[in-house]
């Protein structure tokens, strides 16, 4: 028997180092283009890469069924019988690619001149799980070209993937309207609206890169990636955060834990508290803001403080602040612990911040090992506990020592994540946000390291400095980023892949999969180049799954999956969307001095909202209490803003530019024509105003609406009440409370138009387009 | 699956639902859940339970008493329940005492003493006190149970809660009660003030109907057009939002017989005493709960009070804060009875962990793994106390069978706790119970 294997320095030869290589495989295998060989010509001019070929006639057609279960990392041919054929499963970021570059290096190992991965599947070589596959079969056939493709060199690149070619985009200033409310929740200018309608997409990327650059994306980016990293959660009192620090470390803070100091009561503490809570999420968008690399996310080897958290870190000495009381201001800095100040932080980007420590905390006896797990699930898009989904023998684990080092139905997963748990070495299993580079570890767990790597000892001291560059320099960091973006902008999870390939619609689904697939591998290979998570915005809100339109006629829906956005808004998005359509915000009404918008509290929640923790997942599909809110929002709306704007003159309406209160639609039961057209003008306006939608006079959405405000109006005028309600009336204004002139007040309504009109604005307002984007 | 059935479970999976839009459902009356129903008052931050139930006494002169306020001696006792004599005072009044509370309700209290949280880390102690288990994932027991008695029939707010441990892990819709009036005025959409009858409508009922039938409409022609499979899915759960029997309307209805109680002016004794929003916020916090139960449309509810996390002055503030509580469980108790729910209303009351056996240089507490809880329902027997600590408040082991003290015995702990609740709840051994389960033998704690 002759077995070859590859040479160092062979493609693959690295993974074959250790049995957690496998899970790194990505890494070998990159992005894009994983292939190492030539490709297989379908035809005349057609050619196929070996990864699509792999994905569509081995991975997809048999492998994932029928050799994937023994061979995934927890499944019996690694565990029981050392192989190192192993597959991802699919849940893992990048399995096409990583299972490929596996497959790669071991058809290289041969038995007397063929490659095992041929020998094996028909039961020979004393392959455990038997015969697999026919020598005649299709499957067989397909693999055998596979193996043959591996051994040449890829010629063949792989192709834009087509599937939603045909799909109509958005314009250009639907695009910019939509995200300029999503990004920074205001209407697009009429010079961006102008320069987009004429510049296209090119002018669309100018537009897009100016709107992030405003501090309202800031807001937004704040709240993308406090969905992913909960830190919000120290938000939820004035001392949430203060009252987790320990003031031994941080005797800057002692002041503000003491009930019986001035300082307790001080206007500084809440800010002290919000900048402790926020400081992950102020260090994202430091990054942002100053084009810093985003790896710096999980590798920056600084502190960012604004004047409060120098306050907490004792180093507001030492940092020259322009401006004390601008918490906007922050710089670069080194922390230390202690009144000596001798213990110093190994900054890792958020992974050392107190509010990450204490938000994601460990124990006694877990040993970080939660921390390690949100690591990969917040920055390596890998849920780690997917790796092994499979009933466990307690029995079995329990009659072994140190299972989690080993016993095989523990290691499988522990031998990733007790290495990175070892990040975190240093930090106390009790007082999470305490650092001490002396305190020990715990020897008999797998060795500090990330993947094939081992930790260097010299980093021992300050564990977490080699984790986050380790982190960050994994292919999956880009892919994690990007789906970061893409989640916080459709609100979409990445799709799964399709498993039941005896499903009839297999093909479709797996088409839709591949077409997003190729869009996050190419949005992340880009990103890695550059990271530059502005880029990333910019790539999503252009792609299909933003910005798509229609499509055409008869294309098969199954490719269509999260295509285009149909986005039940957050209450954060729609409390802006109403501020930046009507300017007035819709609020509580009993204290005007400070901010209550009822989106941000009484309604949060049963909007969907989350308050990062108990709640902790959006809800993305409208309920009835939804419903109740969007409903309560529109009639509260419509009644706050109808006759307010009817005490202006019509060049300084919002609303009614374009019709008056005397305009009725009959009069002694004729149509009065001239007020009709008036009327169908305005709300050809609202609709544009509101629903950005461009109707025609004729449209029949513009009937029905004024069919409503027609009814309406009978209702009322065949009543003849010519009351208006107190609460709807003309009287104040609803942006601040303070009464207007008595002249121009609306108090009554004679010709029962304002009641007509409000009906008009509560239906406008509680519309699909306007609680969606 | 029924409709809302459906829709119950798509909310709860984040799922967009995709259905033909039909004419608009009339809205059926939501059939009621009539119990059991459960009610988990978390206390904030960590109590002293060698105040309240599990009393020490010490000498107020030395540093090593576990209590500072009241002598060994003080100790006092209603039916088999020993508890510490605290009591709370606003400008001269007696609000409060362990003494009213204690006399009043030992018949019902089943006090569990000696409890090992094994932790003293907030976040950690309040989940495993609520969900049995140290390590995050597992649902709080109010949530539990939500998910369990929504699993055989839909109740529209079947978990609510004001605070505390509320985590779902996904079995059930949670909630937030923040605001007693929010609910009120989602249910009645259309009316300015809901709890002033006086107050106008936005639109005459005509139009409001209207306008619900040109949103209607409006949206079914959209749908129609639409080709983008995402967006006519999201088009198609609005729709279903709209006409979903969500329970407000019962819930609101319910409510608007009650005028939410005010403290301390709504209790011609405590005249003069001064306002305290924390305890007024429990007091409605129960009201809430207790007519959602009684409107059919919830299971369980989270009340929440704080203030007891006294690191400083401890035997002022912790004093103040238990009889805040004390306060409000009595008005719970009483509130059951007026309701007619004796029969139907299980109660805990528990918090984060105690607080030390001695006092720092602040005349604080810190924190402490060790705590009691108590209980109360109509299967749970009352006056009697399970379980024990010795003087340095440590404690003490009883036998798994009998549950006397038994130096060869078992530490309680909080899955002993969950695991008697289970079973209390009907669920024990189910699925679901299997699915959140715990190491090792439950203890006859309700036996």
């Amino acid at each position: 028997m002759r077995i070859s294997v590859p040479r160092p320095g062979q493609a693959g030869a690295a993974l074959l180092a250790t049995v957690s290589a496998t899970v790194f495989a990505l890494g070998a295998a990159g992005l894009v283009g994983a292939g190492t060989a030539s490709c297989s010509k379908g035809g005349a001019d057609q050619c196929t890469s070996q990864r699509a070929f792999f994905e569509q006639n081995v991975w997809s057609a048999f492998m994932s069924t029928k050799c994937a279960k023994c061979h995934a990392p927890d499944g019996i041919a690694h565990t029981e019988h050392n192989s190192k054929f192993i597959l991802q499963p699919s849940s893992y970021p990048g399995f096409i690619d990583a299972n490929l570059a596996n497959l790669a290096m071991v058809s290289k190992i041969q038995y007397d001149g063929q490659s095992e991965l041929l020998l094996k599947p028909l039961g020979q070589l004393g392959h455990f799980g038997g015969p697999q596959l026919d020598a005649g079969s299709a499957d067989y056939k397909a693999l055998t070209s596979l193996v043959s493709q591996l051994s040449n060199i890829e010629s063949c690149t792989t192709g834009a993937n087509t599937t939603l070619d045909s799909v109509t985009l958005s314009d250009g200033p639907s695009t910019l309207r939509r995200a300029a409310l999503d990004l920074v929740g205001r209407l697009p200018t009429a010079a961006e609206k102008t320069a987009v309608t004429s510049g296209g997409d090119v002018a669309l990327d100018t537009a897009l890169d100016a709107i992030m650059k405003e501090d309202a994306f800031y807001t937004r980016v704040r709240e993308i990636f406090n969905d992913v990293l909960l830190t919000d959660r120290f938000l939820a009192y004035e001392g949430a955060a203060i009252d987790f620090m320990n003031t031994d470390d941080y005797p800057g803070l002692a002041p503000y834990r003491d009930q019986n100091n001035p300082a307790y009561m001080s206007d500084k503490r809440p800010i002290i508290n919000q900048a402790i809570a926020r400081e992950p999420l102020d260090l994202i968008v430091y990054i942002l803001k100053n084009g810093k690399p985003f790896t710096d996310v999980v590798a920056a080897d600084y502190a960012v403080v604004n004047p409060f958290t120098a306050i907490a870190y004792g180093v507001d000495k030492t940092v020259q602040f322009k401006d004390p009381t601008d918490y906007n201001e922050f710089h670069e800095a080194k922390i230390s612990l202690g009144a000596d100040m001798m213990r110093h932080v190994p900054h890792a980007g958020v992974l050392s911040t107190p509010s990450f420590l204490n938000r994601w905390q460990t124990s006694p006896t877990n040993r970080n090992r939660a921390r390690a797990r949100r690591v990969f699930k917040f920055f390596l898009a890998t849920d780690v506990l997917k790796i092994a989904e499979r009933p466990v023998d307690a029995t079995k684990v329990t009659a072994t020592e140190n299972p989690t080092h080993n016993s095989e139905y523990c290691t499988v997963c522990h031998n990733v994540i007790d290495p990175v748990a070892g990040g975190f070495r240093g930090w106390d299993d009790n007082d999470y946000e305490d650092f001490d580079p002396a305190r020990p570890w715990h020897d008999e767990m797998f060795e500090p390291g990330f993947g094939a790597a081992k930790m260097d000892p010299a980093y021992y001291t300050k564990a977490l400095q080699w984790l986050g560059p380790q982190v960050a320099s994994d292919p999956r960091f880009s892919i994690s980023a990007v789906r970061t973006v893409y989640k916080g902008l459709t609100g979409h999870d990445a799709l799964e892949y399709p498993t039941d390939n005896a499903d009839p619609s297999f093909a479709t689904q797996l088409a839709s999969w591949s077409a997003q697939d190729a869009f996050f591998r190419g949005a992340a290979a880009e990103f890695a180049k550059t990271s530059d998570l502005k880029a990333v915005f910019k790539t999503v809100i252009k792609s299909p799954y933003y910005r798509a339109s229609t499509v055409p006629d008869g294309m098969d829906p199954g490719l269509l999956k999260d295509v285009g956005l149909g986005r039940l808004l957050t209450p954060e998005m729609l409390n802006r969307k109403i501020k930046a359509i009507t300017g007035y915000s819709w609020r509580r009404t009993d204290d005007w001095k400070n901010e209550h918008d009822l989106l941000r509290e009484d309604y949060s929640i049963l909007y969907g909202g989350i308050d990062s923790n108990a709640t902790i997942s959006r809800l993305t599909t409208a309920n009835g209490l939804i419903a109740s809110v969007a409903s309560r929002m529109a009639n509260e709306s419509s009644c706050s803003l109808t006759a307010w704007d009817f005490t202006k003159g019509r060049a300084a309406r919002a609303f009614f530019p374009l019709v008056d209160l005397t305009e009725m639609p009959e009069s002694a039961g004729h149509t009065v024509d001239g007020s009709v057209a008036d009327i169908k003008k305005n709300i050809q306006f609202l609709h544009q105003l509101f629903l950005d939608e461009q109707l025609d006079l004729a449209d029949p959405e513009i009937e029905r609406t004024y069919q409503l405000f027609l009814d309406t109006w009978h209702e009322l005028s065949q009543a003849g009440d010519k009351g208006l309600d107190y609460g709807c009336s003309g009287r104040w204004s609803p942006l601040d409370g303070t009464d207007l002139p008595t002249a121009s007040q609306i108090t009554d309504d004679p010709n029962f138009t304002v009641r007509s009109w409000t009906a008009v604005m509560a239906y406008i307002m509680s519309d699909y387009k306007f609680l969606y984007e | 699956m029924n409709r809302r059935r459906f829709l119950q479970v798509a909310g709860i999976a984040g799922l967009a639902v995709m259905a033909p839009i039909a004419p608009r459902l009339v809205r059926a009356g939501a059939v009621k859940y009539k119990g059991p129903f459960w009610i988990m008052v978390n206390a904030g931050g960590g109590w002293d339970p060698t105040m309240l139930c599990d009393p020490k006494g010490g000498d107020p002169m030395d540093p090593k008493a576990p209590n500072h306020s009241y002598k060994p001696g003080e100790i006092q006792k209603a039916g088999n329940l020993s508890y510490a004599p605290t009591s709370y005072s606003s400008n001269s009044v007696l609000v409060q005492s362990c003494d009213a509370f204690f006399q009043a309700h030992h018949k019902r209290l089943l006090v569990v003493n000696g409890i090992d949280n094994s932790t003293n880390n907030h976040d950690a102690g309040s989940r495993t006190t609520w969900s049995g288990q140290l390590p995050e994932g597992y649902p709080s027991f109010a949530a539990l149970m939500a998910g369990f008695a929504t699993a055989a029939a839909p109740v529209p707010l079947a978990f609510l809660s004001n605070g505390g441990y509320d985590a779902t892990a996904g079995l059930v819709s949670l909630t937030r009660m923040g605001s007693t009036g929010a609910l009120e005025r989602l249910a009645f959409t259309n009316q300015q003030n809901p709890s002033d009858p006086k107050t106008g409508l936005y639109h005459t009922p005509n139009t409001a109907s209207r306008i619900a039938a040109a949103q209607e409409a409006r949206l079914k022609a959209a749908q129609q057009k639409e080709r983008l499979p995402t967006v006519a899915s999201a088009m198609g759960s609005l729709y279903l939002a709209r006409q979903a029997d969500d329970g407000l309307v019962g819930l609101g209805e319910e409510l608007r017989s009650v005028k939410l109680v005010k403290y301390p002016d709504d209790f011609p004794a405590l005249a003069g005493a001064n306002g305290r929003g924390d305890i007024e916020n429990l007091l409605q916090q129960v009201q809430i709960a207790l007519h959602s139960f009684r409107a059919g449309v919830a299971v369980s509810a989270n009340l929440d009070i704080g203030g007891f996390d006294t690191h400083s002055d401890h035997d002022n503030r912790q004093g103040s804060a238990l009889m805040g509580l004390l306060f409000g469980v009595d008005y719970l108790f009483r509130q059951i009875d007026s309701l007619g729910l004796t029969d139907q209303v299980n109660v805990m009351i528990g918090s984060d962990f105690g607080r030390t056996p001695f006092y720092n240089k602040d005349q604080g507490k810190d924190h402490w793994n060790i705590t009691s809880a108590m209980f109360s329902g109509p299967k749970i027997p009352g006056n009697k106390v399970i379980g024990a600590t010795d003087g340095g408040f440590g404690p003490l082991t009883v036998s798994p069978s009998s549950l006397t003290a038994d130096p060869n015995g078992i530490r309680i702990e909080p899955k002993h706790v969950h695991m008697a609740l289970r079973k209390l709840g009907g669920i024990a051994g189910t699925d679901l119970d299997k699915q959140f389960g715990f190491p090792g033998d439950p203890l006859p704690l309700f036996a």
